[in-house]
């Protein structure tokens, strides 16, 4: 049954080739462009957020990364090359928003003395009900928070959204090898942690 | 997909990724108007719609960046004028010492009084380009790589074949 599933799969990746390719030309048109461009916005903008939100964990911050992604995108749509899939292009835009946003804070925490840990951690807790602290999905990113973001980022893009890694690879530009050491060493990490709770 | 958290793992599986998120009502919903909108205000504005003085609507208009420009050149040229010298000066580039120095002897003598050159790279190189590379290599898999590579960390075997 392998065979029908990858048959399956390549059916799948063939019709959203297309309906990047229908959305492209749509785009291409002033008169159609911002219809276009709206659904793509409907199309990708739940992934995204979570995406976002998984690193930031704060709703405003979120919706600021998430709105300057989609405006990047419009900006420079017309120049995709479709060498990469559009939503591997898009998490690429949010990703690099992201880790740039979280180093932007990690100075300005060093300046003020305090502590990235400690503020993700209140974050955390802000945003999740406190019967759901000791939930293993709470507690899951509770120990991701102790990761480097990039690690953080890996762990989170090859767990939860099970992102090929040579996928990563397109997106982060780094090596296959050096994603699934650093996936491995983070899971180890979290390993640890839980274990030790 | 085999993962470390065997202990935690439920019968559906894995840990699942939250999904409950609490976001504001309607967000999801709004969103693509607020970008379309947000993108329609950072756009120059058409003029035609607006009702221009003769002196910038008739054939020898100008548009507004060109009468900036125009503007800004006569207010240079006003006050070199002003400030014109009666007598040469040298200024500081032609000081004939620092003349026959290269940009690294420069960096280099920075460097020796503790002002490193790339404080003031990063003061004076824009932070963010509209270049669509926009992803850098980050640093910390360079070094897992590395480690990696010399056997100081392994990966199981599994994970090396997964996908």
């Amino acid at each position: 049954m392998e065979g029908f599933g990858d048959q399956k799969e390549s059916d799948q990746k063939a019709r959203e080739r297309e309906w990047e390719r229908q959305l492209l030309a749509e785009f291409a048109e002033p008169t159609t462009r911002n219809r276009a461009f709206e659904r793509l916005v409907r199309h990708y903008q739940k992934p995204l957020y979570a995406h976002i939100r998984r690193m930031v964990l704060n709703h405003d911050e979120t919706d600021d990364l998430l709105q300057n992604t989609l405006i990047r995108c419009y900006n420079a749509l017309d120049r995709f090359e479709s060498r990469s899939g559009l939503y591997t292009w898009l998490y690429r835009i949010a990703t690099n928003l992201c880790l740039t946003h979280l180093e932007q804070q990690r100075k300005r925490r060093w300046l003020s003395l305090s502590n990235d840990t400690v503020r993700l951690e209140a974050e955390l807790r802000s945003s999740t009900p406190s019967e759901r602290m000791i939930d293993p999905d709470v507690l899951l990113e509770k120990a991701l928070l102790r990761l480097p973001p990039k690690q953080r980022l890996v762990f989170q893009m090859r767990y939860y959204d099970e992102v090929p890694y040579e996928q990563m690879s397109e997106i982060l530009g780094t090596s296959t090898g050096a994603l699934k050491a650093s996936y491995h060493l983070a899971s180890k990490k979290v390993e640890n942690y839980l274990k030790n709770l | 997909m085999s993962t470390p958290f065997h202990s935690l793992e439920g019968p559906q599986g894995k840990i699942p990724s939250r999904r409950d998120y609490p976001v504001p009502s309607g967000y999801f919903e709004e969103l693509p108007m607020r970008v379309l909108s947000s993108i329609d205000q950072d756009r120059p504005r058409s003029s035609s719609a607006v009702t221009r003085p003769w002196l910038v609507s008739g054939p020898w208009a100008l548009d507004s960046g060109r009468w900036a420009v125009a503007a800004s050149v006569l207010l240079l040229v006003g006050l070199a004028w002003f400030w014109m010298p009666t007598k040469k000066t040298t200024s500081i580039s032609g000081d004939p010492l620092l003349a026959h120095l290269t940009a690294d002897d420069i960096v280099e003598g920075l460097d020796l009084h503790g002002a490193h050159a790339v404080w003031f790279q990063e003061a004076t190189v824009a932070v963010w380009t509209e270049d669509p590379a926009w992803i850098h290599p980050q640093d910390e898999p360079v070094l897992d790589s590395f480690l990696w590579e010399q056997g100081l960390i392994t990966v199981p075997d599994e994970e090396m074949t997964d996908r």
